[in-house]
């Protein structure tokens, strides 16, 4: 058994609080010394932690040496950190590093979003990154519904950065404004809609796999006539009840890659949202939406 | 910028500092921290004798870090490797020494390339740190700048 050494320390006590300890003892039936020891530890682990919240509040500490100080978890202490309401500040070097981002370009990768890369094939005279490599394909496939019922094509990932499914082109907000003009204010904006728009059994792919509006007109068209083949089977894997077609320079490839997937369903050409065009993109889409009441 | 290495390290002292099992119920992302370490995408890294010795030094010299602070630096300016911290005066403190650190706001800024997503996550980190409303408009003052891009 171990025996906790206990030196005798001597402290005078005003006879207030002597009578309110020995009252307090009594209630606990506990002895003086042994209530006076508590509260004492009581007392210090409080003051150990108001201590640390003070150093922290300073700026002296961080939160875990905080929590060391106070000899507490460092959950603990942000929880106490939390009650205190001691604010996060920020400073000026966060918004200088935050500007620096900004003015040197978008963000080039992303989290949780695939691993988007904004930045490859951007800079003058490189190739564009196909999707694989910037991440188009990773998010694709995670918002594929099952079953596809209408598969929209478009002709390839726009250039500039921008995608339907990083909700932030010129295609994504016209497609979501039709689904709203047809469906009411519930359709959700933002990329709350990518997971209504999956959920609703609606999945967008492109002919072709890799950007190719900076190609030059051969290679542009090698490129689109290289991939029906993967378009056909990709029509005949989903056996969409309807084929969307995004543009109407592509409606041929999309027409020959359904007749050799043996597609028998309804292929609604629409042109690309931009522009003059946008209009006519929204009400046909909204139409088409409306009369189906394309849904789970 | 920053390069983000894969799998990430950790130090023992940080794992000890965030893995406290009668925190989980009210942490959860402890949870997937716990996950990251078990599936290698979290590696937990042991120091070599002459990061330990540098903790050390970074103890005495700055007595205002944590454990876990202490050895990530060590680690962080052994291997030349860019260190992310949570704690703000943490990363000053690193940033002082000529340290690459990279905080929750640069990693939300820098990785997260959808604008409606960012505006969402920051209003979630503002909820998680107590962030002024003030200091919130100015960063989403920044997301519409971006967006602007």
């Amino acid at each position: 058994m171990v025996t906790m050494e206990r030196p005798q320390v001597n402290i005078r006590l005003e006879r207030e609080l002597l009578q309110e300890l020995d009252e307090m003892a009594e209630a606990e039936s506990l002895d003086r010394a042994e209530l006076a020891r508590r509260l004492l530890r009581e007392g210090l682990k409080r003051e150990r932690v108001r201590h640390a919240l003070g150093r922290y509040r300073e700026g002296e500490v961080s939160a875990a040496r905080a929590a060391e100080v106070a000899r507490i978890s460092l959950y603990e202490m942000l929880d106490r950190i939390h009650e205190t309401g001691i604010p996060y500040e920020l400073d000026a070097g966060d918004l200088q590093r935050i500007d620096a981002m900004i003015n040197g370009g978008r963000p080039h990768a992303a989290v949780g979003e695939g691993r988007a890369r904004y930045d490859a094939g951007q800079r003058a005279g490189a190739a564009p990154p196909s999707d694989v490599d910037s991440g188009i394909e990773q998010l694709r496939a995670q918002f594929r519904p099952k079953p596809v019922r209408w598969l929209f094509v478009g002709e390839s990932s726009p250039s500039g950065g921008t995608h339907f499914y990083r909700a932030n082109s010129n295609l994504f907000r016209a497609t979501q404004e039709a689904f709203v003009a047809a469906l009411g204010s519930d359709v959700p904006s933002g990329p709350a809609f990518l997971h209504f728009f999956r959920d609703r059994g609606c999945w967008l792919v492109d002919l072709a796999s890799e950007p190719v509006k900076r190609l030059a007109k051969e290679a542009r068209g090698a490129a689109v006539g290289a991939v029906r083949n993967r378009l056909a089977r990709l029509i005949g894997e989903t056996d969409p009840e309807r084929i969307i077609v995004v543009k109407v320079s592509i409606a041929s490839d999309v027409g020959a890659a359904s007749r050799v997937a043996g597609f028998k369903g309804e292929i609604l050409e629409l042109p690309f949202p931009v522009r003059q065009w946008k209009s006519e993109y929204v009400r046909r889409l909204e139409d088409a939406v409306r009369r189906e009441a394309v849904g789970p | 910028m920053f390069t983000v290495q894969s799998p990430a390290l950790v130090t023992d002292g940080v794992r000890r500092e965030v893995l406290v099992p009668q925190a989980a119920v009210r942490f959860p992302e402890m949870a997937e921290i716990d996950q990251a370490i078990r599936e290698r995408r979290l590696v937990v890294a042991p120091l070599r004798e002459d990061e330990q010795e540098a903790a050390g030094e970074i103890a005495r010299g700055i007595p205002g870090l944590g454990l876990g602070e202490r050895e990530s630096m060590a680690v962080a300016a052994s291997r030349g490797l860019p260190f992310v911290l949570h704690d703000r005066r943490a990363s000053r403190i690193g940033r002082a020494m000529g340290q690459e650190v990279v905080g929750p706001l640069d990693l939300l800024f820098e990785r997260t390339v959808d604008d409606g997503l960012l505006e969402h996550r920051l209003r979630a980190f503002a909820r998680l740190v107590d962030m002024r409303i003030e200091a919130l408009e100015v960063l989403l003052e920044r997301v519409k700048e971006r967006s602007r891009w």
